[in-house]
């Protein structure tokens, strides 16, 4: 009788091991906090184990998990929406891979990624998803429509349209500078 | 840089973020919590009410005090008037703020009979009641000679020997 439950307990530890650092990747291009982006990888597979009577009838893992991750992220920041956002630079140096730079070069490079995060926060809902779901290496476009759940097309322009709308508003800080 | 190297740039870094070390470790191990807590705690915990439950019940079946106390005092209580409260009918229709709220009848009106306690030598305080028509009973303890003692020159307070 237990046979059953303990497959699907492996099938569950193994999706952990194979999705893991993809659905961190997710959740942390929302929430910029590793510690919330790893509660929202546990949560997600939480979900999982809740629901695992469907894992059978699921035909795309990264897909379904990445879907289920992204609705929690998106939760959860709407919930936190009141909390003011920390511009730690030092914390986003460290946790971004900046190469080869020196410390100084580090820090400058961090303050100016941080500065065109915070202009992708002040984009439109559609196109800032597109986008930061484009960030993450791992998930092709045909992966990012399925999703959201629209077409490829579709998101090639929401993508299009996000970058440009991106770089006028970077433009015109550097000219307001 | 231009612009777009610059969004690429920051966009690819973002997207390449580590996880901290030990994340699939804490995650499953997270996994492995709520399904030993369910079926330990949830077991216990409907162990625990099933017994209370039993208890409970077997409890007001067998003590006939407390069965009187849960089928009966209960509705009893409600069906009895209060003595000394005002009666209170209900508002005329049409009124409102405080002054029509409630309305005191001009003409008393007739109370009902208290009802008699129909138990069976016992009163709703447990104390013993002797139906009606009944003998007087006869006291309890020592029976004292109705004649007073014969004087015999010595008090009999304590006090005299001093």
């Amino acid at each position: 009788m237990a046979k059953p439950e303990q497959d699907t307990h492996a099938q569950v530890t193994a999706l952990v091991e194979e999705y893991s650092t993809t659905l961190y990747r997710v959740a942390y291009s929302v929430t910029r906090n590793a510690a919330d982006a790893e509660d929202v990888v546990q949560e997600t597979f939480l979900r999982v184990l809740r629901h695992r009577n469907k894992l059978a009838e699921v035909r795309d893992y990264r897909v379904w998990l990445v879907r289920i991750a992204w609705n929690l992220v998106l939760d959860r920041k709407r919930r936190a929406k009141t909390r003011p956002q920390a511009d730690d630079f030092e914390d986003l140096a460290r946790v971004l891979p900046a190469g080869e730079l020196s410390a100084e070069k580090m820090v400058i490079t961090a303050q100016r990624h941080a500065r065109i995060l915070a202009l992708i926060d002040t984009l439109p809902a559609r196109e800032r998803e597109v986008l930061l779901l484009s960030a993450v290496k791992e998930l092709s476009t045909v992966e990012i429509a399925l999703v959201l759940k629209t077409t490829e097309s579709t998101i090639r322009s929401r993508l299009y349209r996000a970058r440009h709308a991106l770089a006028a508003l970077l433009e015109q800080e550097g000219t307001l500078q | 840089m231009s612009i777009h190297s610059e969004i690429d740039e920051t966009l690819r870094r973002l997207g390449s973020v580590e996880p901290p070390s030990g994340l699939e470790r804490r995650v499953n191990l997270r996994l492995q919590i709520p399904r030993k807590g369910f079926s330990v705690s949830m077991i216990q915990a409907i162990s625990a009410c099933a017994v209370a439950a039993g208890v409970a019940l077997s409890a007001v079946a067998l003590n006939p005090a407390l069965r009187n106390l849960v089928l009966h005092h209960h509705t009893a209580a409600q069906n009895m008037p209060v003595a000394g409260a005002p009666r209170v009918v209900a508002p005329a229709a049409g009124g409102f703020g405080t002054a029509s709220a409630v309305h005191v009848p001009v003409e008393p009106v007739p109370v009902q009979p208290t009802p008699v306690n129909q138990g069976r030598g016992r009163s709703r305080s447990g104390r013993g009641v002797l139906p009606n028509g009944a003998p007087t009973p006869l006291p309890r303890g020592v029976a004292a000679p109705h004649t007073p003692l014969p004087a015999t020159g010595v008090s009999s307070t304590p006090d005299s020997t001093h």
